[in-house]
């Protein structure tokens, strides 16, 4: 955990800023408010949130970074907690068996069994950090600590629509079929984004997903 | 028009790329060789960044349902028109009817087919590339297949003097380490928490592209990347050329379709002006890479920028001399 | 000596920085210096054609193979069909076609691979069938 900002190049494409501190909504309300303030920045193209980090694409990248970095640092000094506050979208999981391919794994590493795991995992309002990985995912926050499990060794190659994943100390409901390094432990169904609507996605950050336990598979 | 006559897979609809969606957890997508497709347009006189087919696996082949001019570039795929031999990197006038064959590659491995105009399908989120993990962009948001009809923007006689080709960018801009064609590299946040021998390793040794490498990502083999101690990184926004290192050691390059955030410890990044030379280095081929100053990185950009611009004004004079 | 070729001949100076030259035919002899932009750059496809050789379009680098390929176009003893590709004349990135006017038997390559070529230059021996 850092305790200073830290931002390094991700190549010549894109500055990353990370907050220092604990994964928490106050830090990611401070950075939905710098994304704001650094996306009208000439340099930047895109302003990126992350979980409690924010990547800035360039347009052209310049020749020099202090200037612009020393901006960031400033700005983040300076930035006060965007309190967005949107919609609440509840959603029903089913728990383990099929839908819960890596259940065994998440029970293996946090010595807890799945009826607790369930319902540790319903247990908060999860606010929506930020979207990214695929169309209309969304990095939630608030996950409870004891469910931690590490991101797989060698990631799967496809997990349907719906699936509601644990990586490290972050959960995720993803959008549609694909890869992923997380562990899953259930499904829900839900619309996530529509390539024809403006926005695109249903959910941004501000808006909060509630998952209740439709049923446990044992 | 033309449609695909072979069985093939793996061929999209592909552009520059869709930029300002990353927001939403839209990637850019986009052609993995945007040099040979800014080419392929340049030769038709289309804008830059005029949609195109990037080919990946060969044989390919397609029937002109009308006349149309149109580009091969990239790798050189022993392209024929109606049996006869087109050189590689080169624009025609073909014709209603005739049957356009590439072969498989004898030097680099994703070819561009660049018609009159650009490839006619709907922009979306303001790109025509194709979002395979979204679903939609290029023709439905799908590889291309066996049947499928395709319009140009300007189909006919091109008014442009055609017959003409280009010099490969691979022998334009030559970059390679002891015999083995090599990307630029800049460290990236995690880059000091990695093993000193892993990272001496990384520079020192050769690449291997798996055949588990495609446009999300290309899965190297080598000497493993090391991390001193394990690290969980939070998730946050990722650009094309990223190098994450899964807890095997075994680094993965995001590409084109990659996922626009990860949370994988990232050693460094391959820098964007190089990521065409990846985009042509084909499967179960040997890679190097360079360390390079973020400086170098901005200047290599501009590099292939000027490459383009005098291709651009060779042609420009080419088609005023002949005109005169 | 046409238009064409003079402005060819002052492309050729400014591709390839030299400060001046020199050409030489039967009748003509003509001098430039650089000073004034260059003019345009104009080679028709199909090969000049005197007696039976095939002389080059223009002012570039005479290319007998395709820089991405192994095999030269054609060899001593191949039969060309009229507009055949047999050779490429390279200026800068631009590579422009030489092709076979008719039907044609290679005789002979006059120009090694590679040499920098004026306009008019013989650089293939053919013999037209009878």
């Amino acid at each position: 955990m850092n305790t200073a900002p830290v931002i390094s190049l991700l190549g010549s494409s894109a500055l990353l800023f990370e907050a220092p501190g604990e994964l928490d909504l106050a830090p990611q309300q401070r950075i939905w408010r710098l994304a704001l303030q650094a996306g009208e920045w000439p340099e930047i193209h895109e302003a990126v949130p992350g979980m409690n980090n924010l990547m800035l694409t360039f347009l052209t990248p310049p020749r020099e970074l202090n200037g612009l970095c020393q901006r960031l640092l400033e700005a983040w000094e300076q930035s006060q907690p965007l309190p967005l506050e949107g919609r609440i979208v509840e959603l029903p999981v089913v728990y383990g068996g099929e839908f819960g391919p890596h259940m065994a794994d998440v029970i293996a590493h946090t010595g807890l069994d799945i009826e607790t795991i369930a319902n540790l995992h319903c247990e908060p309002l999860y606010p929506v950090y930020a979207l990214g990985s695929h169309p209309g995912y969304c990095y939630l926050g608030g996950m409870d600590p004891r469910l931690a499990t590490p991101r797989r060794q060698v990631p799967v190659l496809t997990i349907g629509a719906g699936s509601v994943s644990i990586g490290g100390v972050q959960t995720g409901v993803s959008a549609s079929a694909g890869p992923s390094g997380w562990n899953t432990i259930g499904r829900t169904e839900m619309a996530f984004f529509d390539p024809a609507q403006t926005p695109p996605a249903i959910l941004r950050p501000g808006d909060f997903l509630r998952l209740r336990i439709e049923r446990i598979i044992r | 028009m033309i449609e695909i006559l072979s069985a093939t897979a793996l061929a999209t609809v592909q552009d520059f790329g869709r930029f300002g969606s990353l927001g939403y957890g839209v990637g850019t997508s986009g052609a993995m060789d945007h040099l040979a497709l800014a080419l392929g347009n340049l030769l038709l006189g289309n804008p830059e960044d005029a949609a195109a087919i990037e080919i990946p696996l060969f044989p390919f082949e397609v029937r002109l349902l009308q006349d149309c001019a149109f580009a091969v570039t990239g790798a050189a795929c022993d392209a024929t028109l109606d049996g006869q031999p087109l050189p590689p990197n080169w624009v025609c006038q073909g014709r209603e009817g005739q049957v356009l064959s590439l072969g498989y590659p004898t030097s680099g491995s994703r070819a561009y087919l660049c018609l009159a105009g650009g490839v006619d399908v709907p922009s979306v989120l303001g790109s025509r590339s194709t979002q395979l993990r979204g679903e939609f962009g290029g023709l439905d948001g799908r590889a291309l297949q066996q049947g499928d009809r395709l319009g140009a923007l300007h189909p006919g006689i091109s008014p442009l003097p055609l017959d003409v080709g280009v010099l490969a960018p691979g022998l334009a801009l030559p970059l390679q380490v002891d015999g083995v064609p090599a990307m630029r590299v800049l460290p990236a946040a995690e880059y000091e928490r990695f093993q000193e021998a892993s990272r001496a390793a990384f520079w020192a040794g050769e690449w291997k592209i798996t055949t588990q490498s495609n446009r999300y990502g290309y899965r190297m083999e080598g000497q493993p990347l090391l991390p001193i101690a394990p690290m969980e990184i939070r998730s946050h926004g990722i650009v094309p050329g990223v190098i994450q290192v899964p807890h095997g050691g075994q680094p993965i390059i995001q590409m084109r379709d990659a996922q626009p955030s990860g949370g994988y410890p990232k050693f460094g990044s391959v820098i964007e002006a190089d990521l065409w030379r990846l985009g042509q280095a084909p499967i179960g081929g040997k890679v190097r890479f360079i360390e390079c100053s973020y400086l170098e990185a901005v200047e290599a950009l501009e590099t292939n920028r000027a490459y383009l611009r005098e291709v651009s004004r060779l042609l420009e004079l080419h088609r005023e001399g002949v005109k005169a | 000596m046409t238009l064409e070729e003079i402005r060819q001949l002052a492309l050729w100076l400014k591709e390839h920085h030299l400060a001046g030259a020199e050409m030489s035919r039967p009748g003509v002899h003509l001098t430039l210096k650089r000073g004034a932009s260059a003019g345009a750059v104009a080679a028709p496809a199909v090969a000049v054609v005197e007696d039976q050789v095939l002389r080059t379009t223009g002012l570039g680098r005479l290319l007998l193979t395709h820089p991405q390929l192994d095999q030269p176009f054609v060899a001593v003893g191949d039969q060309l069909s009229a507009g055949q590709l047999v050779a490429l004349l390279q200026v800068g990135e631009l590579l422009l076609p030489l092709r076979a006017p008719r039907a044609a038997r290679v005789v002979d390559v006059r120009v090694p691979c590679g040499t920098t070529v004026g306009y008019g230059e013989a650089f293939l021996g053919v013999e037209y069938p009878a």
